[in-house]
């Protein structure tokens, strides 16, 4: 007849679960083969039968029979809790904290969606003078403004003659570039599809 | 009968919910010996497991609204168990310890406790919660819900949120340890590497 190699981590665990009841039938069968055949398993069930009846004891003793009752503890936390009041005023505070956040938001975004083009328009750097001269598959217009002189500050500034020209780029935006007479070019005014 | 107790209990969350007290105590009673065993788990201080389960009730009654799924009350339980244990071994280490070990040791009721102590049952006792207490964590809190709470490895599963066959393992191991330090084969530090190559 075959007899099945047992393990001895196998076998304690078919010994656990017989001890605990959980043993299925087959299991069981198959534990009780094996400690007919050998006298070490019959032993090792003996050793730990002895060791749960102990540890239960343990437990009981040490552990669950100590201590407070269980009800008692309850109550004494209930106590607490109720004797603190501003506890279930914070519970709405999650939702609160939520609703700030949210209007907190929404002012940050509308204030960035006013400020912001207004500041970038404005305060905008001055673009490098290669990075339109590199463009160079824009094809300027034909066409070639030429404004008026500005008249002379009476402070004693210098005095800037500029020409606008205006140019499409490759997606067909039409753009208008102030061309400073000093050799420099920069963007003015972008009035694409307006 | 597990789903009978499952809908009882889901019931009775519902009503805890409500702010039905009565319900909340039956709720945290029902549970009690396996909550006090987690909580011994992680503290390893019979002493102190109440101080502990006073403030889990206390989280119990302040969240129990929070909870979404009644049916689910056990491992929300387990895990707000934990984290308060955790929390207060955590509080427990930063402030100053003993003076030595020794000192510590003669408690006065201890110390008559092991003068009068001569029953070897007692002692036997003694041994093996020590020897639960230094098991690894893991091990120790599958022991003690099995012990204390009386639950089913699919009870314990549950509350563990771990494979049943991983519970059946580490109850195995768990009492391995324990029994080769009671009777003095090995020390269980050193059998925690040797056992501890699997995920179990």
């Amino acid at each position: 007849m075959w007899k099945m190699n047992m393990t001895q981590e196998m076998l304690e665990i078919l010994i656990g679960k017989y001890l605990d009841g959980e043993i299925m039938p087959s299991e069981q069968q198959i534990l009780q083969k094996e400690l007919d055949s050998d006298p070490h398993a019959k032993e090792l069930l003996e050793q730990l039968q002895a060791l749960n009846e102990r540890s239960c004891e343990a437990v009981t003793t040490e552990i669950i029979g100590r201590g407070k009752e269980a009800e008692e503890i309850f109550e004494q936390a209930w106590q607490r809790q109720a004797a603190n009041p501003l506890r279930r005023v914070l519970k709405m505070d999650g939702r609160l904290r939520f609703a700030a956040g949210l209007a907190a938001g929404l002012a940050i975004g509308l204030l960035l969606h006013f400020v912001l083009p207004f500041v970038s328009t404005t305060q905008s750097p001055d673009v490098p003078t290669n990075m339109l001269a590199q463009n160079t598959d824009n094809q300027m217009d034909a066409e070639q403004f030429t404004y008026p002189q500005t008249p002379t500050d009476p402070t004693g500034n210098s005095q800037r003659n500029v020409d606008w020209y205006s140019f499409t780029d490759k997606q067909g935006n039409q753009w208008l570039v102030e061309g400073l007479r000093e050799n420099t070019v920069r963007p003015a005014v972008y009035y694409g599809d307006l | 009968m597990a789903t009978e107790r499952k809908q009882n209990e889901s019931a009775l969350v519902c009503a805890a919910q409500r702010r039905d007290k009565e319900a909340l105590q039956r709720l945290l009673t029902r549970n009690w010996p396996w909550l006090k065993g987690l909580v011994y788990s992680i503290l390893g201080d019979a002493g102190e497991v109440d101080d502990v389960l006073q403030d889990i009730c206390v989280r119990v009654i302040a969240k129990i609204d929070s909870l979404r799924e009644p049916e689910r009350f056990r491992p929300w339980l387990a895990i707000l168990a934990k984290r308060q244990a955790l929390r207060h071994r955590q509080r427990k280490a930063r402030r100053p310890g003993p003076l030595s070990e020794e000192l510590a040791g003669l408690q006065p009721d201890e110390k008559a406790q092991q003068l009068f102590e001569k029953i070897e049952q007692k002692e036997q006792c003694r041994q093996i919660m020590q020897a639960v207490q230094s098991l690894p964590e893991k091990y120790r809190q599958v022991f003690m819900l099995a012990y204390a709470g009386d639950l089913t490895y699919a009870n314990i599963a549950e509350i563990l949120d771990i494979p049943v066959t991983t519970v059946q393992i580490r109850l195995v191991r768990a009492r391995r340890m324990i029994y080769d330090r009671v009777s003095g084969k090995k020390e269980v530090r050193c059998v925690e590497n040797e056992y501890d190559t699997g995920n179990a």
